[in-house]
C-alpha cells in the first residue's frame, strides 16, 4: 500500500548539501510492521517524514494505496494525512496548554466530526489506554509513560490505516518501554500498518520487518520468522 | 475561526500570566492613550457637527478693507440678513448679536448668573436645527419679555430643567422662561445658553431697529442655510453686491477711500459652518470675539501621533507574540502532522490576537475613562461626551482591526514552520529574516520615540521662551479687571466709584485705563499718521490714562511719557510713540521725534494733529509670532479694562477688589485676571500642544523600551552559546558588555537617522510660524538623541549585565 520509488531527498545548509535518502526502493503492505533501524544521521527520521507525507522527495516516486502523492502540494497532502496517517514521536509532541482529552480530540478536531462525537471518539481511546482517569489533567502532570499513551491514543483516534513511530520508546524507562510496544503490537494485530523508527535491537525484533539504512540507502531488508 | 480558537487563545494567556500581562497592558497603554487623543481629535473636527444637515449651513464673514490691516471678521453688516432672505437658494438666513458685549449677567434670586447670551432673529432656530424641548421657541422668540435657555443652562441658573415661567432680572427688568432648548455641545463655535427675540426689552431700541433693518450698517453675525444645489458663488455675489450698493458702508474718510484704491469697501465670503473651528484668520472687536479656533494641520498632527503611539504599542505585542509562535513550533508542527491546513492555523493565530488586542481595548477604553478628567483638564476642551456609544463602538472596531494586523507576522511566521524540522528539534529559532524583522520593527520605535522627542523639544523650548520673554514691565504687581458691556470711567459714576475706592485702599498702589490689557487682542484698532514728505504710516492706537505708564513702571527711551501731572486724562494732542512707529514715521533716532507734529484723519473727515511728546520701549502687545509692530499711545479713559497695581501681595489687593466690587456693581460678576496669565494666554494653544506632545513622547519612549529590552532579552538568549564561546576564549566582562552596546548602539543609531530628521524637519515647521525664536539651535535634536540613547543603555542594561555574568558550563549544559 505505501511504495517509494527511487526516491532521493537532498538537504542544503548554506554551502553544505546533504543527500539524506539516495535512491530509496521499499514497499510496505497493509498490515505490516516495520522497523527501522540505522546508525544516527544515515535518513531514518527523513525515511519516516517522508512516508508521513510531512515532506517530499526530489526525485523518485511514492505511491500511496495506487496514488502518486510525490508532487502534491502541501494543502493536499494535508488533505491525504488527515485521519489516514498517525504519529507518535519520542518526545511525546503533546500540547500543554490544552487537557489531555483535549490533545487526543484535536486529532479529531480538522475533519468533519462533531464535537459530541469527538468527545465520545477520545473518552472511548483514553479508556482504551488506560488513561481515562488523567482526562482533566495537563500534559505535564502525567509520567512520560502516561504522556506517550496519550500521543498513541491521540494518533489513533482517527483510526488510521498507518502509523508511524519516531523511537517511540526513546524517552521511556525499560518498563514503560515495554507497555508501549506491547500497545503498538495491540494496534498492530487490529490491522493498523506500523513502520517504527528504532534505535533497539530488541524492539526492532518485535516487527515482522526490518529495513536498515546507511547512508541514505537501504542495506538490509528483511522479514522476520513468524 | 471556531470557538475553539477563542479558547485556545484565552488559555495561551491564562496559562503564562505575566506576559499576558506585559502584553496587554502596554498594548492596552498604547491603545488609551490613541483614544484619549483620537478623541480630541475627533471634537476639534466635529465642530458645529450637532447641527442638522451642517454641510448646508455657511457662515458669513467680510474683510473690512477699510482698516488699514483689512482684517476677517466673523460679522457683517446686519442689512444683509435682509438680502441674504430674499437671495435665490437660501433656505433661512440668522442674525445675531451678544445680548451684551461677551457675556450677560443675570440675577436670580439673589445669585448673579453669568453666560454666553444671544439676541436672535426669528430664522435662528430653524436655520440651526434648533427645537424646544420645552414650551414654544417661536412665540419666545417673539416676544418682548421672553427668553429661551438650554438644559444645562437651566440646571446652572435654577437647578432644574423644569422652568417654563421662571424669571431672571436683567438691569432691573424682568424677563420669563418661555422655552428650554437642547444645550449645544461643547464643541460649538455658536454657544449659548440663553436666547432672547429682536423685539426683547432687553435691547437698546437702535439695536432692535438694527437687526430688523440694518440701516445703520452696524454689524451682527451670520449664518445661512442653503437649499440642496444651490450655488454659494451666486448667493456670496449677491450678498456682496449689496454690500457694494449699500450707502450706509461707502461713508468713510476721504484718505480711507483714497487708500482703497479700486478695492471695495468689504469682501463678503461665505464659510461652512463644518469648517468654523478651523477658520483662524478672524480678528476681535469690542462686539465679540471669535472664540477658539484649531489650527488644522496640528489636529491632523495629533491624528497621526495617536495612531502612531498605537502602532508602537502593536509593535511590541507583534515582537513578542511572534517570538511566542517561535516557542511554540512544536504544538505548530503536530497541529499541521494532525491535519490542520494553513488557513486553520492562521484561523487560530488570528483569534489569539483578536483576544488581545480585544482585552486591551477593554482594558484602554476603562484606562481613557480614568485619565479622560485629567486630560481633558491639560487640553482645556470640555470632552465629557468623548466616550460616547458611537466612540466606543469605533474603538472596538479599531481594536478588531488592531488585532488582524498584529496577527499578520506571527500567521506568517506559524504557517512556515516546517513540521518535520520543528518536531525533530531542528528548528527551535527563529529564522534569520524573522529575527531582522523584528530589530528592524525596534528600530522603527526608537525612530519615532526620537521624532517625538525632538518636536517636543522645540515646542516646550520655544514656549517657554515666549512665556520668559520680558514683556516691557514687571507684571507680577498687576491685576486686569474687566468692567462688562463697556462700562468706563468717562461714561460711568460707578466705574469713577470703584477707582476712586480701590485708590483709596491701602492694598492698592494704583490704577490705570486702558482699552484693553496689553497681550490681549480683543480692542486692536489703528490709525495711519501722517508727516509731510513720509508714506503714511499705519500704527496700533492704545487709548490710556494719563497714569498708565507710571503704573506699569515704564520708562521713557526718549522725551517722556503721558504723565498725570501735566496730561489731563482726555487731553486729545499728546502721543507717545514706540520705536518701531518713531522709524517708520521717518525719524533717525527717537529723539529726533520730540515735539513733531503728526496727522490723521479721523472718520468724519476731521483732520486731527497730535504731538509726539515721548518714545516708550516696546511692549509686548503681540505675540512672538509678530514682529513688533508701530504703537502709538493717545490719551483716552473710556476704556473698560483697569490695571489695579499691588501695593504688597496680590492676593491682598485681589481680595481688595473682590470686596470692592459688588459695592460698585451689584449686578456684574467680577472678572479679573492675573497680567502674567493675560500675556500667557498668547501661547495657551502652544502649552497644551506642548503638554500633548510631552505625554506622547513619554509614551512612545517607554514602549520603545520595552521594546528594545525584550530584544536585548531574545539577544542574549539567542546569542548564549557565541558568548560562551567568547569566553572560553578570553573575553571579558567588558568585551561581552561592549559586544551589546554595539549591537544596540548600531539599532539606536539606525532609529536616529529615521527619526530625527522628521522630527527637525516638523519642529522647524513649527518654530517657522515665529519671528523670534528661542536660540537654542539644534539642541532640540541632540537632547532628543541623548534621551533616546539612554533609555536604549537603560533597556539593555538588566540583560546586558547578564551575559556579562553568563557562566560558561550553565550555559553549554542549557
Amino acid at each position: 500500500m505505501l511504495k517509494l520509488v527511487n526516491v532521493t531527498k537532498t538537504y542544503h545548509g548554506g554551502d553544505v548539501r546533504t543527500r539524506a535518502l539516495d535512491g530509496i526502493n521499499l514497499q510496505i503492505e497493509a498490515g505490516e510492521y516495520l522497523a527501522i533501524t540505522g546508525p544516527s544521521g544515515c535518513g531514518k527520521s527523513t525515511l519516516l517524514a517522508m512516508l508521513g507525507l510531512l515532506d517530499t522527495p526530489d526525485s523518485g516516486e511514492y505511491w500511496i494505496d495506487g496514488q502518486q502523492v510525490s508532487r502534491l502540494g502541501e494543502a493536499h497532502l494535508n488533505r491525504l494525512r488527515r485521519g489516514r496517517i498517525g504519529f507518535i514521536f519520542q518526545n511525546f509532541n503533546l500540547i500543554e496548554a490544552l487537557s489531555v482529552q483535549e490533545n487526543v480530540e484535536l486529532a479529531l478536531q480538522y475533519m468533519d466530526v462533531t464535537v459530541a462525537e469527538r468527545r465520545r471518539r477520545a473518552v472511548a481511546m483514553l479508556e482504551k489506554l488506560g488513561v481515562a482517569h488523567r482526562a482533566r489533567h495537563r500534559p505535564s502532570q502525567l509520567s512520560g509513560g502516561q504522556q506517550q499513551r496519550v500521543a498513541i491514543a491521540r494518533a489513533m483516534v482517527p483510526n488510521p490505516a498507518v502509523l508511524l513511530a519516531d523511537e517511540p520508546t526513546g524517552n521511556l524507562d525499560t518498563a514503560r518501554g515495554e507497555e508501549v510496544m506491547r500497545l503498538l503490537r495491540q494496534i498492530n494485530g487490529e490491522g493498523t500498518t506500523i513502520v517504527m523508527v528504532t534505535h533497539s535491537p530488541a524492539h526492532a525484533a518485535q516487527a515482522s520487518r526490518t529495513v536498515r539504512l546507511l547512508d541514505g540507502r537501504v542495506v538490509v531488508d528483511a522479514l522476520h520468522a513468524a | 475561526m471556531t470557538r475553539e480558537d477563542f479558547t485556545i487563545g484565552w488559555r495561551t494567556l491564562v496559562q503564562d500570566p505575566l506576559y499576558s500581562l506585559v502584553v496587554v497592558l502596554g498594548l492596552a497603554i498604547g491603545f488609551g492613550t490613541c483614544l484619549l487623543l483620537l478623541g480630541f481629535v475627533r471634537y476639534s473636527w466635529q465642530y458645529n457637527a450637532h447641527v442638522p444637515h451642517v454641510e448646508q449651513v455657511y457662515v458669513l464673514k467680510q474683510r473690512d478693507n477699510r482698516q488699514p490691516t483689512a482684517p476677517w471678521f466673523d460679522q457683517v453688516p446686519l442689512l444683509l440678513h435682509a438680502t441674504a432672505l430674499k437671495a435665490p437658494g437660501v433656505d433661512s438666513a440668522a442674525a445675531w448679536l451678544p445680548t451684551r458685549p461677551q457675556q450677560l449677567t443675570a440675577r436670580i434670586k439673589g445669585h448673579l448668573y453669568r453666560h454666553d447670551s444671544l439676541t436672535v432673529t426669528p430664522e435662528f432656530a430653524r436655520t440651526l436645527g434648533l427645537a424646544a424641548v420645552r414650551g414654544d421657541l417661536d412665540a419666545t422668540l417673539r416676544l418682548p419679555d421672553s427668553f429661551a435657555i438650554t438644559e444645562a443652562g437651566a440646571l446652572a441658573a435654577f437647578g432644574s430643567a423644569d422652568v417654563i415661567g421662571r424669571t431672571i432680572e436683567v438691569d432691573g427688568q424682568s424677563v420669563r422662561v418661555g422655552a428650554v432648548v437642547r444645550t449645544p455641545p461643547a464643541n460649538t463655535t455658536i454657544p449659548f445658553e440663553t436666547l432672547f427675540g429682536p423685539n426683547s426689552n432687553l435691547s437698546p431700541p437702535e439695536i432692535r431697529d438694527e437687526l430688523v433693518t440694518g440701516s445703520r450698517g452696524w454689524w451682527g453675525r451670520m449664518l445661512i442655510r442653503v437649499k440642496p444645489g444651490a450655488s454659494i458663488e451666486a448667493i456670496r455675489t449677491t450678498l456682496q453686491e449689496a454690500v457694494d450698493h449699500a450707502a450706509v458702508l461707502q461713508k468713510m474718510p476721504a484718505v480711507t477711500r483714497a487708500r482703497l484704491g479700486g478695492r471695495k469697501v468689504m469682501d463678503v465670503a461665505l464659510v461652512p459652518l463644518g469648517e468654523a473651528y478651523f477658520d483662524r484668520d478672524l480678528a476681535a472687536n469690542n462686539l465679540a470675539r471669535p472664540g477658539p479656533r484649531g489650527d488644522r494641520a496640528v489636529v491632523a498632527g495629533l491624528g497621526a501621533i495617536a495612531l502612531l503611539i498605537l502602532a508602537l504599542a502593536a509593535i511590541n505585542y507583534v515582537n513578542l507574540a511572534t517570538a511566542r509562535v517561535v516557542r511554540r513550533q512544536r504544538e505548530i508542527a503536530m497541529r499541521k502532522v494532525l491535519g490542520a491546513s494553513p488557513r486553520q492555523i492562521s484561523m487560530q493565530f488570528i483569534a489569539e490576537a483578536l483576544v488581545v488586542a480585544l482585552l486591551a481595548t477593554g482594558l484602554g477604553l476603562l484606562l481613557a475613562w480614568l485619565a479622560l478628567p485629567l486630560f481633558a483638564t491639560l487640553v482645556e476642551r470640555d470632552l465629557g461626551g468623548m466616550l460616547s456609544l458611537s466612540n466606543v463602538g469605533a474603538a472596538l472596531a479599531l481594536g478588531l482591526l488592531l488585532g488582524l494586523a498584529s496577527a499578520v507576522n506571527p500567521v506568517w511566521t506559524a504557517l512556515r514552520v516546517a513540521p518535520h524540522g520543528a518536531l525533530s528539534g531542528r528548528q527551535d529559532s527563529e529564522s534569520v529574516r524573522a529575527g531582522q524583522v523584528r530589530k528592524l520593527m525596534t528600530v522603527l520605535q526608537i525612530g519615532a520615540a526620537m521624532g517625538l522627542a525632538c518636536v517636543t523639544l522645540a515646542i516646550t523650548w520655544q514656549t517657554r521662551h515666549a512665556l520668559a520673554r520680558a514683556p516691557g514691565f514687571d507684571p507680577a504687581p498687576l491685576l486686569i479687571v474687566d468692567m462688562e458691556g463697556g462700562t468706563n470711567p468717562k461714561h460711568s459714576a460707578a466705574a469713577r466709584g470703584l477707582i476712586a475706592a480701590l485708590k483709596a485702599n491701602g492694598a492698592v498702589a494704583g490704577v490705570t485705563v486702558s482699552e484693553d490689557a496689553v497681550g490681549r487682542h480683543d480692542a486692536a484698532w489703528s490709525r495711519e499718521l501722517r508727516r509731510p514728505g513720509v508714506a503714511d504710516v499705519r500704527v496700533e492706537m492704545k487709548s490710556v490714562s494719563a497714569n498708565f505708564f507710571e503704573q506699569y513702571g515704564i520708562k521713557p527711551v526718549a522725551g517722556r511719557l503721558f504723565d498725570p501731572r501735566i496730561d489731563a486724562d482726555e487731553a486729545t494732542e499728546p502721543l507717545v510713540v514706540n520705536a518701531v512707529a518713531a522709524r517708520q514715521l521717518g525719524f533717525a533716532a527717537p529723539a529726533a521725534a520730540i515735539g513733531q507734529t503728526v496727522v490723521f484723519t479721523n472718520f468724519d473727515d476731521t483732520v486731527v494733529y497730535k504731538r509726539i511728546v515721548g518714545v516708550a520701549p516696546e511692549l509686548r502687545f503681540h505675540s512672538l509670532r509678530e514682529a513688533p509692530a508701530a504703537i502709538g499711545y493717545e490719551l483716552w479713559i473710556a476704556g473698560s479694562t483697569l490695571t489695579v497695581k499691588a501695593a504688597h501681595s496680590l492676593p491682598e489687593t485681589e481680595a481688595a477688589v473682590r470686596a470692592l466690587w459688588p459695592r460698585w456693581f451689584p449686578d456684574s460678576v467680577l472678572t479679573m485676571h492675573h497680567a502674567t496669565d493675560v500675556l500667557a494666554a498668547d501661547y495657551a494653544e502652544d502649552r497644551r500642544l506642548a503638554r500633548l506632545m510631552a505625554i506622547a513622547t513619554g509614551i512612545a519612549l517607554a514602549i520603545a523600551a520595552f521594546g528594545t529590552y525584550a530584544l536585548a532579552a531574545d539577544a542574549v538568549q539567542g546569542r548564549a552559546r557565541e558568548i560562551v564561546l567568547r569566553k572560553l576564549y578570553g573575553a571579558r566582562k567588558r568585551d561581552i558588555g561592549l559586544l551589546m552596546l554595539r549591537e544596540f548602539g548600531a539599532l539606536t543609531l539606525a532609529g536616529a537617522v529615521i527619526g530625527l530628521p522628521v522630527g527637525a524637519l516638523v519642529g522647524e515647521r513649527y518654530l517657522s510660524s515665529f519671528v523670534e525664536r528661542a536660540p537654542f539651535g539644534y539642541w532640540n535634536v541632540a537632547l532628543a538623541f541623548g534621551a533616546s540613547a539612554c533609555m536604549a543603555l537603560v533597556a539593555i542594561a538588566h540583560h546586558a549585565w547578564g551575559a556579562m555574568r553568563m557562566a560558561p558550563a550553565e550555559a553549554l549544559r542549557g
